[in-house]
């Protein structure tokens, strides 16, 4: 069928969520790498 | 016509802000990765262990890829261009996986983080692209919608008696609601003023004219012999196709190109 539900989330808002959960996991890489940071302070390489 | 979208993998222009909305943490997350320099300010000893943060991201990854494959397989005629994007996600983030886990074993090599941010950065250009597919799967729908309009109008113009006209307005005033709701949505989405300008009218021009356009055809199908009636019939209806033709201009990125909107900018003197 040409018509579909206009209530029906758009593609763009399913993707949404999955990139923001995206988004969070790589922020949590980017604060270990502050635990790194201090590591490599404390032990030059 | 059929509803047809042309698709530049290479573009990464964004024109809504849905997407950019989406993106822009994203983008300043990596920004922030690259450019750091001096020391953190940020509290130490709250991360989790690497190898944790690592399977978190593919696992993410791996979401937002099942996402993309169930909106492809949804819409036939952008499923291979769909796919294909989904494919750049996928070798990006497996790209992304192995450089996280390198980097989680050896936390302090500077290389190893260096190339963890390198395919972070990589990914998120290849989830820009199907960010920016999904709005032209969105643009594609809202064509179709169009198609519907444009179909029903040639109905409402071709009825030869009062039933049938008020058969085929049926489906053309239903049909309109959904083509005016779903425009609205595209014009709130829209990042370029003049395009949500011209959309904003070609939306009014269309429900002004929805109602003049059954009463003015009930006249003409009742007195065909009237100039005056079917002049007044057809002007009605230019303008309803002209309003129609706008939203599918503007929907497809280019600015109205039909005489509704297009007054000058240029101020006095």
């Amino acid at each position: 069928s040409t018509q579909f539900d206009s209530t029906q989330p758009t593609a763009v808002q399913r993707l949404s969520e999955p990139s923001q959960m995206l988004k969070h996991a790589v922020v949590n890489l980017i604060n270990y790498q502050d635990d790194a940071d201090l590591a490599t302070r404390a032990i030059p390489e | 016509a059929k509803a047809t979208v042309k698709w530049d993998p290479k573009n990464l222009e964004i024109k809504t802000h849905s997407v950019e909305k989406t993106l822009e943490p994203l983008v300043m997350q990596v920004t922030t990765l690259v450019n750091t320099k001096g020391p953190s300010k940020k509290k130490k000893g709250r991360s989790k262990r690497a190898h944790v943060l690592v399977a978190a991201v593919e696992k993410a990854t791996e979401n937002f890829i099942l996402k993309g494959e169930e909106i492809a397989l949804e819409n036939p005629d952008i499923k291979s261009e769909m796919l294909l994007a989904v494919e750049e996600v996928k070798k990006a983030g497996e790209t992304m996986g192995k450089a996280s886990r390198e980097f989680a074993e050896d936390p302090c090599s500077s290389i190893k983080r260096g190339n963890m941010v390198k395919a972070a950065r990589n990914l998120l250009s290849a989830v820009t692209r199907l960010l920016i597919l999904a709005d032209m799967v969105d643009v594609h729908r809202l064509l179709k919608s169009l198609q519907v309009v444009e179909n029903d109008l040639d109905r409402v113009k071709s009825a030869s008696s009062h039933s049938e006209l008020v058969e085929s307005f049926k489906s053309f005033g239903k049909n309109t609601a959904d083509l005016i709701s779903q425009a609205a949505k595209r014009q709130a989405e829209l990042k370029d003023p003049r395009l949500r300008d011209d959309l904003a009218a070609a939306r009014a021009i269309l429900k002004k004219n929805c109602m003049m356009l059954l009463t003015a055809s009930k006249v003409y199908v009742r007195h065909p012999e009237l100039s005056a009636a079917k002049e007044n019939r057809d002007f009605i209806f230019r303008q309803v196709c002209e309003a129609v033709s706008a939203i599918s201009d503007v929907a497809q990125g280019k600015p109205a190109n039909n005489g509704l909107t297009g007054l000058p900018f240029d101020g006095p003197g």
